[in-house]
């Protein structure tokens, strides 16, 4: 009983009442066993899916704020706002201009494809990727590569999730060790699996805004703490944290903290940049979470708030960056993984006097980070497992040949269930709690940066030409997501985060011959002329195939992808939707 | 509305009003990261420059980011309201870009279910006014609707 009395004991029955309270709240939102796979996919009533309840208080200023409220949840990770911190307190300037590239990706999307992302009502709504690629190509070709291209993000990004999280769970149930760290990530990744595998979408909708809420008033809060202990003066709190750093305020304050200072190196951070900027803003359950919207004006709306929403959050990340620089130093924040993937419990152990490398010794304040961290990345995991559950039971199962909305619902068994729908989510969780077991000493930024490559040199490209670019073809897109996907995978193994130096994934092995340690930079434009080089390449259709054969083989979904010529098949974008882009240009008034 | 988009067709207006916002929405978020990310990679020490009473370049700069993010949701959204949709429900409703205020208080059946930036749906009109029986129904049912009315057409004849 004494043992109870314990502050550390007592941090871990609190996480643990939250643990069940997580639970909890899944089973709550549990959907029919006996509804199809769409609905454990996607929210009932949030989309203009015909199988909808009609989606009352879906629309208007109610509906985007719940809509813009989760979007913000989707945007910001828990992986991602501890890199955020981290990189800030580590990397001074060089780190405010990532947090400036991350402040700026969801207004990217919003300007770029928010509005154009809600279907109308014949396509359903997008439940994912393949769903929306599948509006304008082939659908069973063009949602096999969607669901490769959604997989090859989410699964690094689940790990990103899981691998600072499993290590807070450790610090707070008091696991020592590598043991400790290995059954932290298990624990943390089989709890979040149960959670949404029993939620399905509506628990981790909940889930996702309650993180967004929580977001918005914890970090804030953190600033707020840090700037009071400095006297309200963010100045002191540089100056403090360029002292803490060890090397100088001109040296904390000048350029190149990163990668250094050659060109090289700021090519390298300038590189970093970009691909947080284009990869933030595309990754695939972002995007399946504005295609389930009723119409653009949700869209739209639910798009601003969550771009005023990430800003508030970016400005405050800053400040909470400087902090734990000013008030955990530069001793404590080299322990806290490469560039500081975990110093946000160094902030909350500096703020409240406890340790998070001792056992037993947690705080109130680490108590709460812990939970608040545990909820971020239950709900960012939560989506990013049903987003590949979705590519996997959706795009690349034996339904994907169905055209958006047209699922034929009649037809025996060819809705697939939420059974078959949980299995694939086991799947996908499972390899991701191996990876992210045998990867931790990767560091959750080696995962994210290699979620973000992917996303923008496979996502971007193939999702902008699909929506935006009236000529684009199925080959284009296979050529832009298998070739981008090759590409990002070829040049970040020859990098220096993965071998030849002292914080890359083999520190002892030196084979990097490209310089960069994100390679965004060359690999979304190397995607670009792939998918720009395989709709140029794409054979015309022969003037001798007659326009009644054309048209009987884009009649129907099953035919047009079960025996269609081969040029027939690259020709995805001669389907009539596309006749009628406005995003071109290119198409004449028809008045 | 803006006198410029008053030329033409409705759906030549549409296409150049959201053409602009795409175009003014990029320009922004590309020119600002542009901007910032030359400065701190290329000139670093003008952001340690400091401006008045240990304010500096760089927190100057933060603070116009905020601004320009923050205008920039602002005009997008008063764009769209202000020109795009209503061009598009001129377009469904295929009223000439000219038309008199009281006949764009017109609004489709269904508004709850309309997006500006579906043109299978922005250009049902365009069908209907051809004349082709069934193209209605056709277009509303999406493009394979529209093939197939085609071909049973030709099969017909």
């Amino acid at each position: 009983m004494s043992s109870l009395t314990d502050a550390g004991a007592l941090a871990m029955s609190v996480f643990l009442v939250f643990l069940a309270g997580c639970l909890f709240l899944s089973m709550l939102n549990s959907p029919d066993l006996r509804d199809a796979a769409e609905d454990f996919f996607a929210q009932r009533g949030s989309s203009t899916g015909t199988g909808g309840t009609g989606g009352s208080g879906t629309t208007g200023v109610a509906g985007a704020l719940r809509q813009g409220l989760a979007l913000t949840g989707d945007f910001v990770s828990a992986a991602g706002l501890l890199f955020l911190c981290g990189i800030v307190a580590t990397g001074g300037h060089d780190g405010i201009l990532i947090v400036a590239a991350t402040a700026l990706s969801p207004l990217l999307l919003k300007v770029l494809l928010a509005e154009r992302l809600p279907a109308a009502r014949e396509f359903g709504p997008g439940r994912s990727l393949g769903d929306i690629l599948a509006r304008r190509l082939p659908p069973g070709p063009a949602r096999r590569t969607a669901g490769v291209a959604t997989l090859v993000v989410s699964v690094p990004l689940l790990v990103a999730q899981l691998v600072p999280v499993g290590g807070i769970t450790a610090a707070v149930m008091g696991l020592p060790g590598e043991h400790g760290a290995m059954a932290g990530i298990a624990l943390t990744g089989i709890l979040i699996l149960a959670c949404a595998a029993i939620g399905g979408a509506r628990g981790s909708t909940l889930f996702q805004t309650l993180k967004a809420v929580g977001f918005l008033l914890l970090v804030p809060l953190l600033a707020l703490l840090v700037l009071a202990r400095f006297g309200w003066d963010h100045g002191a709190v540089v100056s403090r944290a360029a002292h803490g750093s060890g090397i100088g305020e001109a040296a904390y304050l000048a350029s190149g903290r990163l990668f250094g200072t050659d060109l090289t190196g700021r090519l390298d951070t300038l590189s970093l940049a970009l691909t947080v900027l284009l990869g933030a803003a595309f990754l695939p359950h972002l995007l399946t979470r504005l295609s389930t919207s009723r119409t653009a004006e949700t869209a739209r709306r639910s798009s601003s708030l969550a771009v005023i929403a990430v800003l508030l959050l970016c400005v405050t990340a800053g400040v909470v960056g400087h902090g734990v620089q000013a008030l955990a130093g530069a001793q404590r924040s080299g322990g806290a993984g490469p560039h500081g993937g975990d110093d946000l419990l160094l902030l909350a152990a500096g703020l409240d006097g406890s340790d998070p490398a001792r056992p037993g010794s947690s705080g109130t304040l680490l108590t709460f980070i812990a939970c608040a961290a545990f909820l971020a990345a239950l709900a960012s995991a939560s989506v990013l497992l049903l987003s590949g559950s979705a590519a996997v039971v959706l795009d690349m199962g034996r339904h994907r040949h169905a055209h958006p909305g047209k699922r034929n619902p009649g037809a025996p068994g060819a809705r697939p269930r939420p059974l078959r729908a949980r299995i694939a989510l086991g799947a996908v969780g499972a390899v991701c709690i191996a990876l992210a077991v045998f990867g931790r000493e990767a560091g959750a930024q080696f995962w994210l940066t290699l979620s973000w490559t992917e996303a923008a040199t496979v996502v971007l490209p193939a999702l902008g030409c699909a929506l935006l670019c009236r000529r684009f073809t199925l080959r284009g897109l296979r050529w832009c997501v298998y070739g981008g996907t090759l590409v990002a995978l070829t040049l970040l193994a020859l990098s220096p985060a993965v071998s030849g130096s002292p914080e890359s994934v083999f520190p002892d092995a030196h084979w990097a011959v490209f310089p960069l340690h994100a390679p965004g930079l060359v690999s979304v434009p190397v995607s670009f002329l792939l998918a720009w080089t395989g709709t140029r390449l794409t054979p015309s259709p022969s003037p001798s195939a007659s326009p009644s054969a054309s048209a009987s083989a884009s009649r129907t979904p099953s035919s047009s992808s079960a025996s269609p010529s081969a040029t027939s098949r690259e020709q995805g974008a001669q389907r009539p939707s596309a006749s009628g882009d406005l995003l071109t240009g290119t198409t004449r008034g028809r008045d | 509305m803006r006198s410029a988009y008053r030329t033409g067709s409705s759906s030549e207006a549409l296409t150049a009003a959201r053409r602009v916002q795409l175009t003014r929405g990029l320009g922004l978020v590309l020119g600002v990261f542009a901007a910032y990310a030359v400065v701190s990679c290329f000139l670093p020490g003008l952001l340690t420059t400091e401006v008045f009473q240990g304010v500096r370049v760089l927190e100057l700069g933060v603070l116009t980011q905020v601004s320009a993010i923050v205008i920039g949701v602002y005009r997008h959204d008063r764009h769209a309201r202000r020109h795009v949709e209503p061009l598009a429900q001129r377009v469904v409703t295929r009223q000439p870009a000219a038309a008199e205020p009281a006949e764009e208080q017109a609004r489709p059946a269904d508004p709850a279910a309309f997006n500006a930036f579906d043109s299978a749906r922005a250009f049902r009109g365009a069908d209907e006014s051809r004349g082709t029986q069934g193209a209605h129904r056709a277009s509303a049912h999406g493009p394979r609707r529209t093939a197939r009315t085609a071909a049973t057409a030709r099969a017909a004849t």
